[in-house]
């Protein structure tokens, strides 16, 4: 049976709009100008396709020059041992552990913008997920370095693992450095998984670009073969939403159990209830200003103005004015309770680092930085003139690293007894060793700009008001105007320079060559497959989608370079099952790491640390939560391919001469020939009367 | 396609000069005249616990200001975790929560009328059944050395020209703030536009920073105070996180309410209170982890100043009180919460709303209880009078709000965007 008249005509999408309510105050679409599917995907992918420009070597040798000299640095520390710092009581901690938190604070930003933000929905992070997300695992990677090798005899790292009684030596579950080796590497490993998960889609875009076959091979590995099938995607977009959810108290609970380093080590100034929520704030404040430090120079470098709009830029500042006022309540909140408390000792500190110690210079450095200067972005000038905003977030970078350098050295130089009072002063490896490290950040992000996505395509696509069925296209005259046919905000008027946004397109693009009805595949069978049929947009496959359905086809799936919200109820799918795995991954690394910590800490190596109990549980939950959130993190990136069934690295549809749009900006309906109406010519007919285009029956 | 018919006539009790823009999905007309029967009831009730509460005042005098003060703090935490998440729409421009954004309006009228019942923990205070630190630093300096350095230190803090400019301070920033967004808001009613939109974006931040400050104080002055040798830099912070989740639930509750009586059932749907209840879930974990922070630290460090906190709440039936909180005021609504047919279940969301309410003024409970009876729990009637005479109050200031005001900001420039509004989670 083939009905004679189309069900849906192509181009069906904009109708007339329904009577609205008086909307004075238009939403800003979060990409500027009339950018489309097509655009976006050349905009980034050519990034890394064409040579690069001519800045990017020097720029590369100048980072990796420092790197080479923090690897000479470590060599000689390693070699010689850790007296080479500067080191030396009562300043124990120095450079390396203010390095070391400076970087797991910068790379707070990444998660804060990719998954915190994600689960409030603040769409505009689309544009900036994937290079703070990137910026996370290359800061972490340098924090990486200095636990590596502080220690001196770097070959006795392995003393950190919970290996059983080696030597002797045992990990002390109760204290603050062995929960920050759980957090930071589970922190290092779910980042990674978050940001591959979020790459997969992208890197199937750049496989199916791709000119040359080296390329192709190593986007088609990295990808897994994704292609964009919904039946994926709904398992997709779930294990993403999962991946925030974890991801988001694991970013609170590493720089929460960064801060316990310094709050268990009881010292005045060292230890307040607030330090965790602070250290958090701090964190982000930092991650943030580090974020635009290299966006805003990599935005001017390959236009990225449409993507990255200077409304992100004001975004951007209004976060930072938030954590840094954050910030700087916790600053005051110590003050204040230290003077509060009636504690002599605690407001000695506090003097002492404000007004009459050694270092009161560096903590006035800490505060004009990070609490005063970043007040200027209450100011909208401040927050969208981009060398300005350069300028800010340099000033609260260097506060930020002295805030670390306030917690630490000021703290540790001035203890209690006077006999032990001394100044700490870097040497000249402390200093080679911290600018190799800013190398190596630079080197790998370099290296990240140059070969990979910066921009993540397949989410920008989703917001685009092309992929909003309902987004309400008004006239290019009145276009962001309020209904007095003025621009409500000085914002509005600069997005609507850039022109109003393009509509969906309404015909497919042609081919470049024809596409016969069958099509054979190399290895094939004899047998289809099943019947492809190409849309020019997504609300026409959804009711190509919904018309398949109501015409009794079963094994349907439509494939498109985003994931449509309706689709996966198009073509007769629920809602993924993916959360029961993640679950059941939490509740495995839980019970793991309960029977790990009191098994050790209370029956086979009973220990007293700091007079606690071999029962207490309270210093047990640092690590009974990291060890939640890793386990719970690989069941979701293992439950999502295995219920992908990926890899796959070869289908049948990549025979089909035009579906390598279907990870750009094509959009693709299938019915499987499994399906009991599915019959060759038949269906193939269907296909074209619902308006199918470059309709073809697969071979198997 | 039109989602439904004009409802112009049906908002026919019209305001002053207020009218109803045409394309609305139902009638959002002020309750008027319809909500008298319940206002009568809880006026009744509210009353009558009002006056039990009164003649505690005669029976036991230190008990009666505990609980006041329990009941008290308990309200107010409510309308200041209301004006919270008005400013926090506002600052973020949010879509979705524009129909909420009444009802915390509605809850933080009550601010005015609980400034002035404030006078009466004032008295408390003064006549010593309150604070111990009133008694303290009106008697001279003590012989001991570090005693001298506390009381000189709380001399100047709780000074009373001092204590008293500060609570004027606080009282003052959140009538201003209460006041002027939601009159601003009914003002928008009348001549819509985007002005006013605009003109409470602007000012939201400032408020919040204020709102910030003045809470956090307000909570060591009036409650970290209670036991006056004890501080903690994060009380604040856990004073707020109370207040929000207290509001939101108490929010999610009064749409459920009048769902139930047959109004706004196509303005906040359960679209809007899905994403009410993943703010819910958000915070519980993260009183959960304020909770465990401010524990962990103090429980580590071991220092006696510090840990006197706890051992007070490990006295006797204290101990098992204490256990109560973590577990119901954090892993029961967690895992109540986790599911998402649950956060999307009318049901399960009033049982959860109804459960972090209740807990919530229990976490005050035991904040505030241990100095009163230090040797065990020891519960008395009066709490009960206070807790409903005071939730009684913050009813009653919102119910009125809803006779008065239209029920949803209609016009309110994301009306439309809220009206649409359906939850993208896959």
């Amino acid at each position: 049976m083939t009905p004679t008249t189309p069900i849906i005509s192509p181009g069906a999408t904009i109708t007339a709009a329904p009577a609205r309510l008086p909307d004075p105050l238009p939403r800003i679409p979060l990409v500027w100008g009339p950018d489309t599917y097509e655009t976006i995907t050349h905009q980034i992918s050519r990034i890394t396709e064409k040579p690069q420009p001519w800045w990017w070597w020097p720029a590369f040798l100048i980072t990796s020059g420092l790197l080479t000299g923090g690897v000479l640095a470590a060599t000689y520390l390693i070699s010689t041992g850790v007296g080479v710092w500067g080191s030396n009581n009562p300043v124990n901690w120095a450079f390396d552990i203010t390095n070391f938190v400076f970087w797991i604070g910068i790379g707070h930003a990444g998660t804060l913008i990719s998954a915190i933000l994600f689960l409030f929905r603040q769409k505009w992070r689309t544009s900036i997920n994937r290079f703070s997300e990137a910026m996370t695992i290359f800061a972490v990677i340098c924090a990486g370095v200095y636990p590596g090798i502080h220690v001196g005899r770097f070959w006795y790292a392995w003393f950190m693992f919970p290996l059983p009684n080696a030597n002797h030596i045992f990990q002390n579950f109760r204290s603050a450095l062995l929960w920050d080796l759980f957090a930071v590497s589970t922190y290092f490993t779910i980042s990674l998984i978050f940001w591959y998960v979020g790459l997969i889609p992208d890197l199937a875009t750049l496989r199916d670009r791709a000119k040359s076959r080296s390329r192709q091979v190593i986007f088609g590995l990295l990808s897994l073969g994704w292609r964009g099938s919904t039946r994926h995607w709904r398992h997709y977009e779930v294990a993403y939403l999962m991946l925030a959810g974890l991801s988001t108290p694991l970013v609170l609970s590493v720089h929460s159990v960064v801060s316990f380093d310094f709050a268990t080590s009881i010292l005045p100034g060292w230890h307040t209830t607030i330090f965790p929520p602070y250290f958090v704030a701090g964190a982000i404040f930092g991650g943030f200003a580090m974020v635009l430090q290299c966006m805003i120079p990599a935005r001017a470098a390959y236009k990225l103005h449409n993507l990255v709009t200077i409304k992100h830029i004001d975004v951007m500042c209004k976060f930072l004015l938030a954590t840094g006022s954050l910030v700087g309540y916790a600053y005051c909140m110590e003050l204040f309770i230290a003077w509060y408390s009636g504690n002599p000792y605690e407001w000695q500190t506090f003097v002492n680092r404000a007004w009459n110690g050694d270092y009161t210079w560096a903590y006035w450095v800490m505060m004009t930085c990070n609490l005063f200067i970043p007040q200027v972005f209450w100011i909208r000038w401040c927050r969208q003139t981009p060398w300005f905003v350069l300028l800010v977030v340099t000033c609260i970078n260097v506060g930020m690293w002295y805030e670390r350098f306030v917690i630490i050295v000021q703290s540790l130089h001035h203890d209690f007894l006077p006999a032990s009072w001394g100044r700490y002063y870097p040497t000249w490896v402390d200093w080679l060793q911290m600018l190799g490290d800013f190398g190596l950040f630079f080197t790998l992000t370099l290296l990240f700009i140059r070969f990979l996505p910066m921009i993540a395509m397949a989410e920008v696509k989703a917001v685009l008001p092309m992929a909003n069925p309902h987004y309400h296209y008004l006239p290019a005259d009145r276009y962001l105007k309020g209904e007095d046919g003025r621009y409500p905000t000085a914002d509005h008027a600069l997005a609507a320079a850039y022109g109003p946004p393009a509509p969906p397109r309404t015909i497919v693009p042609p081919a470049t060559e024809p596409v016969p009805a069958f099509i054979p595949t190399p290895e094939g069978t004899g047998q289809p497959w099943g019947a492809v049929a190409e849309f020019a947009n997504a609300q026409d496959l959804l009711h190509a989608a919904q018309a398949a359905r109501q015409h009794g086809y079963t094994h349907l799936d439509a494939w498109t370079p985003f994931y449509v919200h309706g689709m996966k109820e198009a073509i007769g799918r629920t809602r993924s099952r993916l959360p029961l795995f993640t679950l059941a991954g939490a509740l495995t690394g839980l019970a793991a790491a309960v029977t790990l910590q009191f098994y050790l800490m209370t029956y086979y190596y009973p220990t007293i640390v700091g007079g606690k109990e071999y029962r207490s549980w309270e210093a047990f939950v640092p690590i009974f939560f990291e060890m939640t959130v890793l386990f719970a993190g690989f069941f979701t990136l293992f439950a999502l391919i295995g219920l992908c069934g990926l890899p796959r690295l070869f289908h049948p549809l990549d025979a089909h001469p035009t579906f390598h749009r279907s990870t750009q900006d094509g959009f693709f309906l299938t019915i499987e020939a499994t399906d009991p109406r599915f019959d060759v010519d038949q269906t193939r007919d269907f296909l074209r009367s619902i308006g199918g285009q470059h309709v073809a029956v697969i071979e198997r | 396609m039109n989602t439904g018919p004009m409802f112009d006539n049906l908002n026919s009790s019209t305001h002053d000069d207020l009218t109803y823009p045409a394309g609305l999905p139902e009638s959002v007309a002020p309750l008027g005249a319809q909500a008298d029967g319940i206002v009568r009831a809880i006026a009744t009730v509210t009353a009558a616990a009002a006056f039990v509460l009164f003649l505690g005042a005669f029976v036991n005098g230190r008990q009666f200001f505990h609980s006041y003060l329990f009941g008290y703090v308990f309200a107010l935490d409510l309308a200041l975790g209301a004006l919270f998440w008005n400013l926090i729409h506002h600052i973020s421009d949010a879509g979705w929560s524009v129909g909420l954004r009444r009802i915390y309006e509605n809850i933080h009228r009550a601010i005015l009328p609980l400034s002035l019942l404030f006078i009466p923990i004032l008295i408390g205070i003064h006549l010593g059944q309150l604070h111990q630190w009133y008694g303290f630093i009106h008697s001279p300096p003590p012989e001991e050395t570090h005693l001298q350095h506390l009381w000189h230190v709380k001399h100047i803090y709780f000074n009373t020209t001092f204590f008293l400019l500060r609570l004027c301070i606080y009282f003052s920033i959140w009538i201003i703030f209460s006041l002027i967004m939601r009159n601003w808001s009914m003002l928008q009613d009348k001549v819509g536009g985007a002005t006013l939109t605009l003109r409470m974006q602007r000012w939201a931040p400032l408020g919040l920073v204020l709102l910030g400050l003045s809470t956090t104080f307000f909570a060591f002055d009036i409650l970290m105070s209670l036991q006056y040798t004890w501080f903690s830099t994060i009380y604040g912070v856990y004073y707020w996180v109370g207040g929000f989740r207290g509001s939101l639930s108490l929010a999610v509750l009064l749409v459920l309410g009048l769902h139930a009586a047959g109004y706004l059932q196509r303005t906040i749907t359960i679209e809007h209170l899905h994403d009410a209840g993943k703010l819910m879930f958000g915070l519980t974990i993260f009183w959960a982890y304020i909770a465990f922070a401010q524990y962990f630290l103090i429980w580590y460090g071991n220092m006696p100043e510090e840990t006197q906190f706890y051992l007070l709440r490990r006295n006797g039936a204290w101990y098992e009180m204490t256990i109560l909180l973590p577990v119901l005021y954090f892993v029961v609504p967690f895992f109540m919460l986790l599911p998402r047919a649950h956060k999307r279940s009318p049901r399960w969301l009033a049982a959860t709303a109804m459960l972090i309410l209740l807990m919530h003024a229990y976490d005050l409970y035991w904040q505030i209880m241990p100095v009163l009876h230090s040797e065990t729990l020891r519960f008395h009637w009066l709490d009960v009078a206070a807790f409903i005479s005071f939730s009684g109050i913050v009813l009653l200031a919102t119910i009125w709000g809803f006779q008065r005001a239209p029920l949803i900001p209609v016009r309110d420039a994301r009306l439309q965007e809220t009206i649409d509004y359906v939850n993208e989670t896959p």
